[in-house]
């Protein structure tokens, strides 16, 4: 069989053979796993090309900079091209120096030649002919007027539509530059010139017909957006939501105007669209939206001015597509106790639109909407049959529809709104956060934090241009000098037979952070390996949402460098017990373990091994071999079935420990529980000691019986048996008589008990710690003070810290 | 928004449209410089030529005849970036493989803003950078033309007849300049790392 070799491999990977050698070299490798690998290996090689991008953004300086030189330097076609005429006529020399070309290629039969020639040398000259008629009295205009600023828009708008549809102008992905804009709306201006302030002149209302215009037929009766002033996106990363609001400036005629807005390929909420005038409100009136028959995604608003000129208007509307998330990067000391940590945030647009100059803000936290915002931008119509909603009203999508469209989609925009930037999201909220608008470039962006009752607003310093499909990086914070616990964690059952690293800190002010929650994201972290700021990768965990005050374990994963190795070194069974047929029915398996810890780190290291003993019944015997204190293991029970040691090893060394573990087996169990309660009474203390951690209070608080014998029994033993004077202090009724004693840790019964006073109280309480406690006894056959009768009883109270008296 | 097609922006910009001239450098603009930067592995000369280039379309705009304005633009660049390059050549000794005003000739700080969602982390970047690096100096050993065929054909996705079409040259002669590429490429390109341990 030959093989193939590698140029044959790389034809066949770059589709450079004929179909003929294709078809057989794809027979080979059908049967040649040799070649198969050869190849594989190949592309895995060439793989590497795809480390460079294929394209390379330029810089919007860049952009200006070839615009204006081209401006500068015009071409010898487009100079002086204003002119319709021109541009045709331009368009004709252009066509016959293409046709020249084409005619000038061998292929062209003679007779073809001839005939191409006389044909279109008529219809140019028909043609221009025809355009010059037409135009004719605009050649005599030396200034620019409506004519000449509406003619590239009817005849730009005309060619740029001309593959789409004849009843809209488009508007490109890019914007196009204002003054096209401004061009576009001159066309629909009326040519009354009058007084205007400040770009706009104030007309009568009774200039306006009543009734407004049936919906345009052609685009030159539309106003078109223009390139927005200002954007501000309000990113709800839980729902896939973004409210976008930006303002602009429209060119309002007097009298009615229609205004075109088109989303398609974009992922807006059509229902959620917004028009709102930022001046003159009472001189413009948006009266309503209407979905052209036929037309897919084109809104178009119908306004009443009573104004004529540019008028500022805000557009506000929900779409999807846009994203962020949050990761982070730190880095540890050398020493690994103290960490730098930086973050960023990556805002992700797949809108199918891009937002230039605009302010971005990012929510965290949960909203709740009933339709999802993709769903809603997907629809055939905004309202209509395939989106049937009685509840709105909107049963159609070939009709104009009335103003509640709007006020359906205000009402969803204030619940969001209210989270975000102005209101409440269900009158809870008050308390707006700042909507910033900054101009320039700081160079590094900054994220401005706001807290939100349930929510946590981000806004980005500055304004960002946040393009189709791209993604931006931005940095959120820049905390130094965080204090770390770095701790390994041993954990057979939870973690496997590696140790994994953990690294925790605080979300507050003591950290260097507590300013804002942390939003959830991936964390790498680093350390630094000398002074060169070397770096070592130490691991990578995610972050969940962590509130102020919250502590942050990060979990780094297994650590290489650091192992826990337990050795079972003996195994027994003893104490068998046997039923009445001499069956066993209970024992004690006995295990021996010797545990290692290598440490090969250059740093000490804090280790927490956990030891399951799969049984609640079983009982340990640990051997240090530490010769000092610093190295000596802490053991406790962490809970019923888990033992748990804590160790320092110190760098580069091992340390050995060794318990054995007994566990009681069926009937052994029973002996087992035995020995705890035995234990629990043993280790059970009560005793007189003026440094104990247990102080009891006790008062007489009744004159009726002066003194009042008491007997209190702690676990049946009296600890305390005396005479209480309701007089025995300086005030009456304010004398605390404190016993101390000394309490180990547990549940005790508690018996008082009044022989004279005619009165018991059995009750019980718990030692942990250090507690005080009172014993009162009341007595009050009358009423007094306002207060009683009182019968004879003892009351007892116990609080984990000292007790004031009144 | 509804994509026009290169057609009607230059139509537009013809009829006297400058916002479409705009729109034409915006749309192609970050191939182009893609382009320009690869073929001349310099961020400065390559921004040169990109302006250089696109004042020739302005400049001859209307001699551009089909709908798809890619082929004829990167014919343009290309002949705009050799050209270019020759005359730096005649005039100054300048190392390629050490562009100025941009420590990696191609990544520069500007761009650290807009890094796409797969941002790479740092030791990621470490091994990325060496791979550009290794990309571009087994690029830069290619001849211009193969350089040129293989870097549209490869990263722009351009067909061959498209190809043909910028480079003024057959079909076949594409076809031997992206073989002759790729086999040297594959000769100067490291074999991956073999597989787990």
């Amino acid at each position: 069989m030959n093989h193939l070799n590698e140029d044959k491999l790389i034809q066949y990977a770059f589709d450079l053979l004929d179909a003929d050698e294709r078809h057989a070299a794809q027979q080979h490798l059908d049967a040649c796993g040799d070649c198969r690998n050869a190849l594989a290996a190949l592309k895995a090689k060439f793989a590497a090309m795809d480390a460079l991008d294929a394209d390379e953004i330029p810089a919007d300086a860049l952009i200006t900079r070839t615009i204006t030189q081209c401006k500068q330097k015009p071409g010898t076609e487009v100079t002086g091209s204003r002119h319709p005429v021109a541009n045709v006529w331009h368009r004709v020399i252009a066509s016959c120096r293409s046709r020249s070309t084409l005619l000038s290629q061998p292929n062209i039969p003679p007779y073809r030649r001839v005939w191409v020639q006389w044909s279109a040398a008529a219809a140019a000259v028909a043609l221009v002919c025809v355009l010059f008629l037409q135009n004719l009295p605009d050649t005599r205009v030396k200034k620019p007027d409506p004519m000449w600023a509406k003619h590239p828009a009817s005849e730009s708008g005309d060619a740029l539509v001309a593959k789409k549809d004849s009843d809209a102008i488009q508007i490109p992905a890019t914007p196009l530059p204002d003054d096209r804009m401004a061009a576009l709306s001159t066309a629909v201006r009326s040519d009354k010139q009058a007084a205007f302030t400040n770009g706009v002149r104030v007309v009568s209302a009774d200039e306006i017909p009543d009734v407004p215009p049936f919906a345009p037929a052609s685009a030159i009766e539309l106003v078109v957006l223009p390139k927005p002033d200002k954007t501000q996106v309000t990113i709800y990363n839980s729902k896939d939501l973004t409210l976008v609001r930006d303002t602009r400036k429209l060119t309002l005629k007097p009298g009615w105007n229609w205004l075109q807005f088109m989303w398609a390929n974009t992922q807006i909420d059509p229902t959620s669209l917004s028009l709102t005038p930022l001046s003159h409100a009472d001189k413009v009136d948006i009266q309503l939206i209407s979905y052209p028959a036929r037309l897919k995604d084109i809104g178009r608003w119908l306004i009443r001015s009573e104004v004529e000129g540019a008028v500022p208007f805000e557009i506000t509307y929900f779409a999807s597509g846009l994203s962020w998330r949050a990761f982070y990067m730190g880095t540890m000391n050398e020493d690994e106790t103290t960490m730098d940590l930086k973050g960023y945030v990556n805002v992700s647009n797949n809108s199918g639109q891009d937002f230039e100059n605009t302010q971005t803000r990012l929510i965290v936290g949960e909203t709740r909407l009933t339709e999802e915002i993709r769903t809603l931008a997907q629809r055939r119509y905004p309202y209509g049959p395939d989106i049937m909603d009685d509840k709105e009203g909107l049963i159609s999508h070939e009709i104009n529809y009335p103003r509640d469209w709007k006020d359906i989609s205000n009402r969803r925009r204030d619940l969001l709104l209210g989270a975000g930037i102005a209101g409440s999201l269900d009158g809870r909220y008050s308390g707006a956060p700042i909507v910033y608008w900054w101009d320039g470039d700081l160079g590094v962006k900054e994220i401005e934090k706001t807290g939100l009752s349930e929510y946590f607003l981000y806004t980005i310093e500055g304004t960002e241009d946040l393009t189709n499909q791209w993604t931006k990086r931005l940095p959120s914070f820049d905390v130094n000098d965080i204090p770390v616990k770095s701790l390994y964690k041993y954990d057979d059952d939870r973690y496997g037979k590696q140790p994994v690293r953990f690294v925790s800190f605080k979300n507050d002010t003591e950290h260097e952070l507590g300013e804002t929650p942390i939003p959830e994201g991936n964390i790498k972290i680093y350390r630094n390996l000398n002074d060169a700021q070397n770096l070592s990768y130490v691991g990578g965990s995610n972050i969940k949402y962590i509130p102020v005050n919250e502590d942050i374990e990060l979990n780094l994963g297994p650590a290489r460098l650091v192992k826990v190795e337990p050795v079972l070194i003996d195994q027994k069974t003893e104490n068998h017990t046997f039923d009445p047929k001499g069956n066993i029915d209970g024992w004690d398996d006995i295990e021996t373990y010797k545990v290692t810890i290598a440490n090969t780190r250059d740093i000490p290291i804090d280790i927490e091994i956990t030891w399951n003993m799969g049984t609640d019944a079983w009982e340990l015997d640990y051997v240090d071999t530490a010769s000092t204190a610093k190295d000596a293991i802490t053991y406790k029970k962490h809970d019923k079935n888990r033992a748990r040691y804590m160790m320092t090893v110190r760098p580069k060394s091992e340390k050995v420990f060794g318990h054995t573990i007994r566990k009681y087996r069926q009937k052994r169990i029973e002996v087992y529980i035995e020995k705890q309660i035995e234990q629990e009474q043993e280790n059970k203390t009560f005793t007189e000691d003026k440094n104990g951690n247990f102080t009891l209070y006790v008062s007489n608080q009744s004159f009726a019986v002066n003194p009042v014998d008491i007997q209190v029994f702690v676990d049946g033993k009296k600890v305390i048996s005396e005479k209480f004077d309701v007089n025995g202090g300086k005030m009456p009724q304010h004398n605390w008589i404190p016993f101390h004693f000394k309490v180990n840790p547990g549940n005790y019964d508690l018996r008082v008990e009044s022989k004279k006073g005619k009165a018991v109280l059995n009750t019980s309480f718990e030692i942990k710690d250090k507690h005080w406690a009172v014993i009162d006894y009341w007595n009050y056959p009358k009423v007094t003070g306002g207060a009683g009768p009182t019968p004879p009883s003892f009351t007892f109270n116990i609080q984990n810290k000292p007790i004031g008296f009144q | 928004m509804t994509q026009l097609t290169d057609r009607n922006l230059m139509d537009a910009y013809l009829a006297g449209e400058n916002g479409a001239f705009e729109a034409l450098v915006r749309r192609h603009g970050a191939a182009v410089l893609g382009y320009l930067v690869k073929m001349t592995h310099n961020k400065d000369h390559a921004e040169d030529s990109f302006q250089e280039t696109f004042q020739k379309v302005h400049e001859h705009a209307a001699t551009f005849t089909g709908d798809n304005l890619k082929p004829w633009l990167f014919k343009i660049a290309t002949n705009t970036a050799i050209g270019n390059w020759r005359k730096e050549k005649k005039h100054a000794a300048v190392s390629l493989s050490v562009p100025v005003g941009c420590p990696d000739g191609e990544h520069c700080p500007t761009l650290e803003s807009t890094l796409p969602a797969n941002t790479p982390q740092p030791h990621e970047k470490l091994q990325l950078d060496e791979q550009r690096r290794t990309v571009r100096a087994a690029l830069d050993k290619l001849p211009e033309k193969q350089r040129a065929a293989l870097i549209l054909n490869y990263y722009h996705k351009l067909t061959y007849h498209q190809i043909a079409e910028s480079l003024d040259c057959s079909v076949n002669t594409v076809k031997t300049h992206i073989f002759r590429a790729l086999k040297k490429m594959a000769a100067l390109l490291p074999n991956p790392a073999g597989g787990i341990e």
